[in-house]
């Protein structure tokens, strides 16, 4: 099957992935360099490589506690988030349903409105409910933040699925929750982790709604970076360690779905 | 079959679950988020429309009056920056979303194979996706820094002229998109490479005994198969494009002068300033505005989709 | 609205327009010199008598309990500062914890304005501009401290006496000598020049420049592009820092923002003047000047490719050996003036005090870490150490003088305070009036818009802004 058109392709796509990465090992590199070489007049590529950035990152500010807020906060928000848009986008996608394409365009457009503009009345509601600076509070709000998009890119993907398996399983007599469960989650998987990732990646990234609703004991990583820019000067070595504590568990999560999407793949032939 | 509202045909057949009809079901799987989101959107949206109204500093609560329809007359005739900010966002929408699109349709072909160690791979591509746009906006700005930033040192290094980046107003905005690209772009690839997945073994094995290869195999076996999910991406992207303002914010604030200025990053610097009512009503336009471009642009795709399926069916 | 908060905001109004006929800035500098002579007198033979630490006003009570909850900037030079004097307020308070707060520095005006503008109760001190606290205090958000502050009359004498009045001023409620102590200085800072001794020396350039003409020669000396060395950088960002660069000209020339009868005062001779020789200054820029923001601008001065900064903000990066490898060739003086008959050096002033939040909880214990971590060598000599060890920069002119060696530029940080101006208008828009500001001086920058057009817009939107806030009714 591999032809060398193929072979030379492969090859292509590891250079070009190295190229691509490029701009993240001058992070890295930074993140172990000390701050007067950062703050060299060229940029430099030997010096003597230190660790204390890594130590500032956790001793200074705390980033172990970010971390955990983050974690916290972007894993429950995404669970919850895909159980919503799963049985949303399985009702929009696959089910007889009057003005379905309204509801699908409705649901979009409750994500048209400006982040910026949000983040104040966001704030009074915060107040009111007195879930600032709370965990469950950034968790509502990120679920409301990704939902829109979520049900959006799985209705893609199931829209996407032959429907023979779906029918036979119907006229077994199974239900609306079963057909989804072991059906259509097994034929979607690689769709579900896509959107799921990207449901975590959105709420992880995120940085306007943590910025005005958390102050210090729900406090997520990109306010915590915020912080090590400083009036004067930026903290480039805390800054880069930073970037690359964070990427870490990031790296091995996609790692793992990446297998799942895979053995997604393995069943999607099957059928 | 892409088509909303087609799906499914056992018709009006009645469901053990509860004796509801299927569009009952559906709407009630469909509950619980219309729920959240409403509930969430109702009192900004309430708040935004009855703000754009006043007058309202942020810095002076208690001067807040009702001033009528003035901060949109602000708007339309007196502010320099509003018309300027919208045709920036145009472009760079323009510029962005395609951009993204066929870079990640690349990357997608390129690793759509069974290559060992490819699961590494598509690990380290989606790498940018996850630093957060405030870490990524400033290294990149440290690397664009036109004396001693790395890329104008490596452009010298290979005899090219310097460039001054995001320090001037030519060239900010394009530096900017730079980065966003950059960041997005692996994100499409991933959506589209789970696309590629979902083809089956069979029609890739047919197309190459038929010999389909390259750009008509991309255009007329992978794209067909796999619109469904551009639509997605697209749509997304582009939703995400109008209101960029993370990586603006932190590389370059609207400036030099008002040269990379994008909707998002006007009205933040509105509210900065603290002028809640012009902020307010710039946010209502831009609902507008939004809704305006997402719907017309459903409206293409949709005929766009249907042309396609003439054409595989034929 | 409640009715004391209209009359309280009618009267802050009042105050304000008032100060400027009270007030002028003679009588102020004749104040400052009276409490520093004050100083030199009465106060000082006590710091020297102590042969601890602990100063005269050194007490302890066990007995006051809570929590304070304090929001400050993220950084170098407000974070780690008061983290640093948490130690020694714990001796004397064991049963007060305290949790510093620190919010990303580029949003936090903003936020922190938010914060107080919905009353919120989550902190019970926080820090704040001077130029903030009009707005601040219409709202009603700083407690009014005068009488707790009485209780102890030499701490207050002290602070008076160390801290010079047109800046404790600047933390009253109204903003005059006659208003209440709504927050309490801790940190100063104002414009300064920082210059490259050793490139002075090798341009032959024997005095610093003490006027904008003056500076433009030296701009001009030092300028080397071919070699990557460029004569001038300064923050050119819109919004706030272009807006100050502007009024910094215009000050250093004698203008004013507002006449009296808040008639904007840019398109005049003074504000052409000043307008036109920040674009001669232009001429000499570094790339990175026309959107450049504080950390941009010591970036590239850290770097080596710009040398000379005539109005930057004080900052203790430039001169510390761990951020630039020309540390001990910086030097700072105080910011130019003009060369007009009403000219002089006049640096805007900054710095910040921290006030106790009306609507939180704790007010007391808030209260006695306000006055803790503001306090001098007159509570315990350790504060001040601890204070400047983690690079903070004291309102204190003592605590500047003491450690003037190992903050080389505390020395022209002292010579700037007594003559500093406030950095805005002390109105509650004064945020929106800089801000906007800014955004048609970054148009010029940038090429946008020319001169001429720029200073008439300026003023109208000025005076749009003012009457929006019901400045002309």
């Amino acid at each position: 099957m591999r032809t060398p058109l193929r072979r030379f392709l492969d090859v292509g796509a590891v250079v070009v992935v190295a190229v691509y990465l490029a701009p993240l090992y001058w992070i890295a590199m930074t993140s172990v360099k000390p701050t007067n070489v950062i703050n060299a007049p060229k940029p430099q590529f030997a010096f003597d490589p230190t660790l204390e950035h890594y130590h500032t990152t956790f001793e200074r500010f705390d980033f172990a506690q970010a971390i955990l807020n983050s974690a916290i906060i972007v894993i429950v928000s995404t669970i919850i988030t895909m159980f919503l848009a799963l049985i949303s986008a399985y009702a929009l996608a696959r089910m007889k349903m009057r003005g379905a394409d309204g509801m699908s365009l409705l649901i979009l457009s409750l994500r048209f409105m400006p982040g910026v503009v949000i983040a104040l009345p966001y704030f009074l509601m915060a107040q009111w409910t007195g879930l600032t600076d709370s965990h469950l509070g950034m968790i509502i709000v990120y679920v409301a933040y990704g939902l829109p998009f979520a049900v959006w890119l799985l209705r893609g993907f199931l829209l996407d699925l032959p429907r023979e398996v779906e029918e036979a399983a119907r006229l077994d007599g199974l239900g609306w929750f079963s057909i989804i469960w072991r059906i259509m989650l097994p034929m979607a998987t690689s769709g579900i982790a896509v959107t799921a990732v990207f449901t975590f990646v959105f709420a992880w990234n995120e940085f306007l709604f943590a910025l005005y609703l958390t102050s210090y004991k729900a406090v997520t990583i990109p306010v915590q970076i915020a912080k090590m820019i400083d009036l004067y000067n930026v903290l480039w070595g805390p800054l880069s360690a930073a970037v690359v504590i964070q990427l870490v568990p990031m790296l091995i999560v996609v790692f793992l779905i990446q297998r799942h999407m895979i053995r997604g793949l393995a069943l999607g032939a099957v059928k | 079959m892409a088509v909303p509202g087609l799906a499914g045909s056992s018709g009006g057949r009645r469901q053990p679950f509860l004796h509801l009809s299927e569009n009952r079901i559906a709407y009630l799987l469909v509950l619980p988020t219309l729920l959240i989101l409403i509930g969430l959107a109702v009192y900004p949206l309430g708040w935004t429309v009855a703000t754009a109204f006043r007058s309202d500093n942020l810095f002076n609560p208690l001067a807040a009056r009702w001033v009528g329809p003035r901060n949109f007359e602000f708007l339309f005739f007196n502010d320099d920056t509003f018309w300027k900010t919208l045709r920036l966002a145009g472009i760079w929408c323009a510029i962005t979303v395609p951009v993204q699109l066929i870079l990640g349709l690349f990357l997608a072909m390129l690793l759509d194979t069974t290559m060992r160690g490819i699961g590494i791979l598509r690990t380290l591509i989606v790498i940018p996706v996850f630093i957060t746009p405030v870490a990524l906006g400033l290294s990149w700005r440290a690397m664009f820094e036109p004396i001693g930033g790395l890329l104008n040192y490596l452009l010298q290094g290979v005899g090219l002229e310097k460039s001054l980046w995001h320090t001037h107003p030519d060239t900010a905005l394009l530096s900017v998109m730079i980065v966003d690209i950059w960041q997005w772009t692996p994100f499409v690839t991933l959506i589209l490479l789970a696309g590629m997945q979902g083809i089956s073994p069979e029609v890739v094995e047919a197309a190459r005994l038929d010999r389909v290869r390259g750009l008509t195999y991309l255009r007329r076996i992978v794209l067909p198969l796999i619109w469904p999910v551009v639509t997605v991406v697209l749509l997304l992207r582009l939703v995400d494009e109008i209101r960029i303002f993370d990586v603006i914010l932190i590389i370059t604030r609207g400036g030099p002068g008002s040269s990379t200025l994008l909707a998002s990053m006007n009205i933040y610097s509105i509210f900065h300033a603290g002028r809640l009512g012009v902020m307010a009503a710039y946010g209502v336009l831009m609902v507008i505005a939004i809704n305006i471009v997402v719907i017309s642009f459903l409206r293409v795709l949709h005929r766009q989709e249907k042309a396609t399926r003439q054409k595989v069916s034929a | 609205m409640g009715t004391d908060r209209e009359t309280l905001y009618k009267q802050s109004m009042q105050h304000a327009r008032d100060m400027r006929a009270k007030i002028t800035r003679r009588q102020m500098l004749q104040i400052s010199a009276a409490m520093a002579a004050a100083a030199g007198v009465g106060v000082a033979p006590k710091w020297a008598r102590a042969s601890d630490t602990n100063g005269p006003g050194w007490y302890t009570d066990d007995s006051l309990e809570g929590d304070v909850v304090a929001y400050t900037f993220a950084g170098q030079r407000w974070g780690l500062p008061l983290e640093a004097v948490v130690a020694t307020f714990k001796e004397r308070f064991p049963n007060v914890n305290v949790k510093i707060i620190a919010e990303p520095v580029g949003e936090a005006y903003t936020k922190m304005q938010v914060y107080a503008a919905s009353k919120s109760d989550s902190y019970n001190c926080a820090i704040n501009d001077h130029n903030v606290m009009s707005s601040i205090g219409t709202i009603g958000t700083p407690l009014n401290l005068d009488d707790w502050l009485a209780e102890d009359q030499g701490w207050l004498d002290d602070y008076h006496a160390d801290v010079p009045a047109n800046v404790t001023v600047g933390y009253n409620f109204p903003q005059t000598p006659e208003g209440h102590h709504a927050s309490i200085a801790f940190d100063s800072n104002t414009k300064l020049m920082y210059y490259r001794q050793d490139k002075f020396d090798e341009a032959g350039i024997t005095q610093v420049p003490t006027t904008w003409e003056e500076t433009i020669e030296v701009c001009k000396a030092l300028h080397d592009p071919d070699n990557d060395i460029y004569g001038f950088v300064t923050t050119g960002r819109r919004g706030l820092f272009a807006g100050l660069e502007l009024y910094q000209m215009i000050r250093s020339y004698g203008g004013v923002w507002f006449d009296e009868n808040w008639e904007p005062q840019f398109n005049t001779e003074i504000g052409h003047k000043a307008f036109s020789m920040l674009l001669k200054l232009m001429e000499y820029r570094h790339p990175i000047t026309m959107n450049a923001t504080d950390e941009e601008a010591n970036s590239v001065l850290a770097k080596g490719s710009a040398v000379f900064a005539p109005m930057e903000w004080g900052t203790s990066v430039l001169q510390d050996p761990n951020f630039t490898d020309h540390h001990a060739n910086f030097r700072s003086d105080v910011v130019p003036g003009g060369e007009t008959e009403i000219s002089k050096q006049e640096p805007l002033m900054g710095g910040f005090g921290f006030y106790v939040n009306s609507f939180g909880d704790d007010q007391r214990a808030a209260f006695e870490w306000v006055k803790h971590m503001s306090s001098g060598d007159y509570v315990d000599t350790r504060i001040g150490e601890d204070f400047v060890n983690a690079a903070g920069q004291p309102a204190r002119t003592s605590l500047l003088n003491k450690y003037a060696e190992k903050q080389p530029y505390f020395d022209a940080l002292a010579r700037s305070i007594p003559i500093c101006t406030p950095g805005f208008v002390w109105v509650p828009p004064t945020f929106t009036l800089a801000d906007t500001l800014g955004n048609d001086v970054a148009a010029v920058i940038a090429g946008e818009k020319g001169m001429e057009e720029a200073l008439v817009d300026i003023d109208e939107a000025q005076r749009q802004i003012m009457a929006d806030n019901g400045y002309y009714d």
